[in-house]
């Protein structure tokens, strides 16, 4: 690790801390990812090595953040006890990230609206990357705007923080005690369901779709109860009907009977096509909801050129 | 999630859930063709093998000795998967004086790693390693190395991995079904007896994979074989002199392999190593033509 010079904490990944660091030889920016190991006898973990491969060949994507090297720096400890060890991501450094990008249009000197071709654009990318990421059977299963990463000049948007899921399980909170975000989880994930699949994804998508069109969350709960609440408020409380089996989940319990409302009021400035895409990212029922590949076909991207991607 | 060589990428048993990528042995290997390169050895380590009597030597060492500690495993993918680390780590490291229990240490490692791929629930530490003895932090050390020289590249693409995107291509009218299916396990077969032979380590993997396949149609079904190479010749990604080069690789080693007049190829030399420090009859590559050697397993 001596190679890298820890410049700041940018932030803490949902699996550990984040750095922005230096490579001393070429003076290259990096984003260093410290995740730690728990070691058995056995040396490195399976579940670890594969995963870790994985991301190694996704992140061919342009739309995955690149994935540079693995260093690997562990302390054997006395005997019969476990190694503690460390494992640092080494990935490019990219300027910013969705959550920023959105803020400093909301917060900066000149608040205004993200250009609908921008959000088009932007929208197109995620759901690329998302559809790369499907189709190789990897879930990202935390997709929220701090986890895209944009290069600014060129409005390039890159997914970040994937494919971890399994070695290094997903946490209730943060290692350092940050509350992970319930904004973008989809209500199958709330009410407790184990079988989840890429739906997860694409709801997490529709949400960030509302956001960067409202420049605020669309479901901003802060506790599973709350987000669940949120969420029927505006869609209505699902019935049976819609989504077969939901009453039978886990977590479900009696709710108020909410009528879904117009989802034009909660995002006014879309286009109509945009409005149906994302009513389409967020059917309640996963098998219904669409996926990645099928969206981006979808008449919202009728307008954008394509060929530049 | 067994890692399994065919689908370098998938993962997840959630993949059969995908309804809508049916087409996925057609679009996969796109962006496996653009980096097959970063998993085959360098053409420097091909060279000084051919050069270097020494060199052949370890490599051929090396490579029973993986055959030797995968046997329980009874899975000539995870051998398969154990070897390619082998070659690709030698190729980045530069051991001309490597001793023999470096040697089988490393050998040892590929296979940990490789087992740690294909089948997490079973370990190597107990493995037994005639004349040496290596605890577990030497092979963890290893496997450090190993995986820091390999940048962590551990879903090999390999020949298998285009298979079936060949397949794909090809046409076939009368029980199209049997006919791929014999087929592809031709092709299987064979891509699992040119790992060996160091004339092969120069191709990338999909030339082997094309090669392969049509070194098979050749003799399943020679009348559609004009038909097949041009579906293959077509194909973007596809070199045709690269091919051509490597079928004609293939011819010759089945020739040879059919007078077994010389003994003296790297493969043979390989099989008579083997039958000195086998006698399990697990194993039976020894005898016979390259040809006809079958694994016991063809499944991949």
């Amino acid at each position: 690790m001596e190679k890298y010079e820890k410049l700041e904490k940018v932030g803490e990944g949902t699996y550990g801390k984040v750095y922005k660091a230096m490579e001393k030889g070429t003076g290259k920016l990096v984003a260093l990812k410290k995740t730690r190991l728990e070691m058995d006898e056995e040396g490195i973990p399976p579940t670890a090595l594969r995963e870790i491969s994985l991301l190694q060949m996704l992140s061919t994507s342009i739309y995955v953040v690149r994935l540079l090297c693995v260093e690997h720096v562990h302390q054997p400890s006395t005997k019969s006890q476990s190694t503690k060890s460390n494992l640092y991501l080494v990935f490019e450094y990219l300027d910013t990230d969705l959550k920023k990008f959105i803020d400093s249009y909301r917060k900066g000197p000149n608040p205004k609206p993200l250009e609908p071709f921008l959000i088009q654009k932007l929208m197109f990318q995620l759901c690329k990357g998302v559809a790369h990421c499907h189709s190789h059977g990897v879930l990202h299963r935390d997709l929220k705007p701090q986890n895209l990463l944009l290069v600014k000049d060129k409005e390039l948007l890159k997914i970040a923080d994937l494919g971890l899921g399994r070695a290094f399980t997903v946490p209730l909170k943060s290692y350092t005690h940050e509350i992970v975000t319930l904004w973008y989880r989809a209500p199958e994930v709330l009410l407790g369901s184990t079988h989840y699949s890429t739906g997860v994804d694409m709801w997490s998508v529709g949400c960030i779709f509302a956001e960067m069109v409202r420049r605020q969350a669309l479901f901003p709960g802060d506790s599973e109860f709350q987000q669940l609440l949120h969420i029927f408020r505006l869609l209505g409380t699902p019935t049976e009907q819609q989504w077969p089996g939901v009453s039978t989940l886990r977590d479900w319990h009696v709710y108020p009977k909410w009528e879904p409302q117009d989802l034009t009021l909660a995002v006014p400035s879309l286009s109509p096509e945009g409005v149906d895409l994302l009513t389409k990212l967020l059917k309640y029922n996963p098998a219904e909801r669409i996926s990645a590949k099928t969206a981006l076909d979808h008449p919202y991207f009728d307008s954008l050129d394509k060929s530049q991607f | 999630m067994e890692f399994h060589l065919e689908h370098p990428l998938s993962h997840s048993p959630l993949h059969n859930n995908f309804n809508d990528d049916t087409d996925d042995d057609e679009t996969l290997p796109h962006s496996l063709f653009l980096v097959e390169f970063q998993h085959m050895p360098s053409s420097h380590y091909f060279h000084s093998l051919k050069s270097s009597a020494f060199l052949l030597s370890n490599r051929n060492h090396a490579i029973s000795s993986i055959i030797q500690y995968s046997r329980k495993f009874d899975d000539p993918s995870l051998t398969y998967l154990a070897v390619n680390y082998l070659d690709r780590f030698l190729s980045s490291e530069d051991m001309p004086q490597a001793k023999p229990w470096i040697l089988k240490l490393i050998s040892l490692s590929c296979v940990s790693l490789s087992a740690k791929m294909r089948k997490p629930e079973m370990s190597v530490s107990h493995l037994p390693v005639e004349g040496e003895f290596f605890d577990a932090q030497m092979i963890e050390r290893m496997e450090n190395v190993i995986l820091g020289a390999l940048k962590w590249r551990m879903r090999s693409v390999t020949p298998f991995s285009f298979l079936a995107f060949f397949i794909s291509l090809f046409e076939l009218k009368e029980d199209p079904l049997v006919l791929k299916h014999s087929l592809k396990s031709q092709a299987i077969d064979l891509t699992f007896n040119l790992q060996h032979d160091i004339r092969f380590l120069e191709f990338k993997p999909s030339v082997i994979a094309g090669a392969a396949l049509l070194f098979a149609s050749f003799e399943l079904c020679p009348l559609q074989f004009p038909c097949f190479s041009n579906r293959i010749y077509q194909c973007t990604y596809v070199n045709k002199d690269e091919l051509m080069e490597c079928y004609k690789a293939i011819q010759e080693r089945d020739i040879v392999g059919e007078n077994e007049a010389s003994s003296e190829t790297a493969v043979n030399v390989l099989d008579q190593q083997f039958s000195s420090c086998e006698s399990d009859k697990s194993i039976t590559i020894t005898a016979s033509s390259p040809k006809r050697r079958k694994t016991s397993t063809r499944r991949c």
